[in-house]
């Protein structure tokens, strides 16, 4: 059965910069950042929710000389899962063929992608008083 | 300037043009580069992410930047944009809980120019965030709402420990006023606000011509030396082409701050470059002394290197460390304000403060109150 995902919001936040994409997941308070192929993969996420569908979105535009494609993919997805930053969610729409195909021989080498992840912050991201806060407003006084 | 201080200040301006590309590839190709100095400098002037984003449109062979100090660029750009979204989900709590409270708040200095001024926030390092509480003090906190100073007090003791300062003040900002040095009064402050949805709340903010003051008086507490507050300054002015000059230097002389305005200006145009009526020096009517005092000190000053720590060195004088930097903002001070603080220095040379005392029950004591009058 195929598993679907989408990107873990509100907890987990981007920013796509200078063709790197900085992720910061407010709930466990680790941050990551990814680039090249990492951050391409990463910009499908709104659009597509599956493994074979993003599995297929990559193989169009990467070249797969050493035949890993689809491994790589499918670890680099586990991982994103793993660290929360991509959640299940079986209620998103199924399958969706990938729709952009690039022009015969425009294909890019691919690199298999690398999360790399920051944890110096998870104690100012999770500890801050303000979080104790809760809906009703600022605690009564006693 | 050395070419490492020309290559930091052509990749600090608000708009890495293509002119300015050609420059800097020009630059490095002819001459060596120090990139760590680079990088360093680029830290210690808060400029990093900016200079990062930069070098980026540049070809970094061809610029030979080395992989090292590129990813040190990297790192301190994904910090900063770390920092950012977690600074922004704290502020829009904030913030909301104020709205719950009906407290109106205003946003100042770093937090509101990547609100209005910077189309790129990432770029730009803000450490702190400061806020303006439409209350005074003393009836905020024996009001209804004064508990809210505790719970603000916790959240500014926890974040002080990261360099996340969260400021809040009443009625008008002590960056803005220097401590009261500049005549700014909170009443007009709050006239001249405009109120507007930001962070999912409402908030208000000033106009530009405030901005830019502002901005001129955060860069004087600076000493005019931190390449970020005069990259303020200069974003400020390509963002809004139709600033009102006359009422900015009408405002300057109101607020005592003409010859900070002045100086700010003349800073940032020799640093970073930026265009203004050429008649607004002239309008804010600094004396020829204190012009002559100024402009020599900014010579001097940049005789400096950006890159080498060499503006903060100083000159020992009645027990304090005069450095350039130092002269040329105490040259901005009103007449009054300079020399009370040259009395003040005089004085406690001529009269040095008891040692401090190492902490009793009475420091913990006062460590339990916190510093609520100093930051809020």
């Amino acid at each position: 059965m195929t598993r679907n995902f989408r990107i873990n919001t509100p907890g987990v936040v981007h920013e796509m910069i200078d063709g790197e994409v900085v992720i910061v997941n407010l709930d466990t308070g680790r941050y990551y950042s990814l680039d090249s192929v990492g951050a391409a993969l990463w910009g499908q996420f709104e659009q597509y929710h599956s493994v074979e569908a993003i599995t297929q979105w990559v193989q169009l535009q990467y070249e797969d000389a050493t035949g890993t494609i689809q491994a790589d993919v499918e670890t680099f997805i586990n991982q994103l899962l793993e660290d929360e930053l991509l959640i299940v969610d079986d209620e998103l729409g199924g399958w969706q063929t990938p729709d952009v195909i690039p022009a015969a021989g425009v294909q890019k080498p691919f690199a298999k992608p690398e999360l790399n992840t920051y944890t110096d912050m998870e104690e100012l991201l999770l500890l801050d008083p303000i979080h104790e806060v809760t809906d009703e407003g600022w605690p009564e006084t006693a | 300037m050395s070419i490492e201080d020309r290559v930091l200040c052509f990749c600090t301006r608000p708009s890495f043009t293509p002119e300015y590309q050609s420059q800097v590839t020009e630059l490095c190709q002819t001459q060596q580069v120090d990139w760590q100095a680079v990088f360093n400098a680029a830290e210690l002037h808060h400029v990093s992410p900016l200079v990062h984003h930069s070098l980026s449109q540049l070809n970094a062979e061809t610029i030979q930047l080395p992989g090292d100090v590129r990813k040190q660029f990297k790192t301190a750009q994904i910090h900063n944009v770390m920092l950012k979204k977690g600074t922004h989900r704290t502020l829009t709590q904030v913030l909301g809980k104020f709205t719950q409270a009906n407290i109106d708040v205003m946003l100042v200095k770093g937090t509101v120019l990547n609100l209005l001024v910077y189309d790129k926030p990432w770029y730009m390092i803000s450490g702190d965030v400061d806020m303006v509480i439409r209350d005074t003090e003393e009836a905020f906190k024996s009001g209804p709402n004064g508990f809210i100073a505790e719970e603000i007090d916790k959240i500014n003791t926890f974040r002080n420990k990261f360099q996340q300062h969260m400021e809040f003040d009443f009625w008008s900002h002590h960056d803005m006023t220097m401590n009261g040095i500049l005549k700014i009064s909170g009443d007009f402050l709050w006239r001249r606000a405009k109120k507007i949805e930001a962070f999912n709340n409402p908030v208000f903010v000033l106009p530009p011509e405030e901005l830019l003051l502002s901005a001129a008086i955060n860069a004087c507490r600076k000493r005019f030396f931190r390449l970020k507050a005069l990259c303020d300054i200069a974003s400020i002015i390509e963002s809004y082409p139709d600033l009102d000059w006359t009422y900015v230097c009408q405002m300057a002389h109101q607020w005592r701050a003409h010859t900070i305005l002045y100086t700010a200006l003349i800073m940032t145009e020799r640093t970073l470059g930026c265009t203004y009526p050429k008649s607004v020096l002239k309008k804010l009517r600094v004396s020829k002394l204190r012009e002559r005092i100024i402009l020599n000190s900014i010579d001097r000053l940049l005789t400096h290197s950006l890159t080498s720590s060499a503006q903060w060195s100083s000159q020992h004088l009645f027990g304090r460390n005069f450095s350039q930097a130092l002269k040329l903002t105490y040259a901005t001070y009103p007449f009054p304000v300079l020399i009370k603080k040259l009395c003040e220095i005089v004085y406690a040379w001529w009269d040095p403060p008891s040692p401090i005392l190492p902490p009793v029950e009475h420091h913990i004591e006062m460590k339990s109150k916190n510093p609520i009058g100093e930051i809020l």
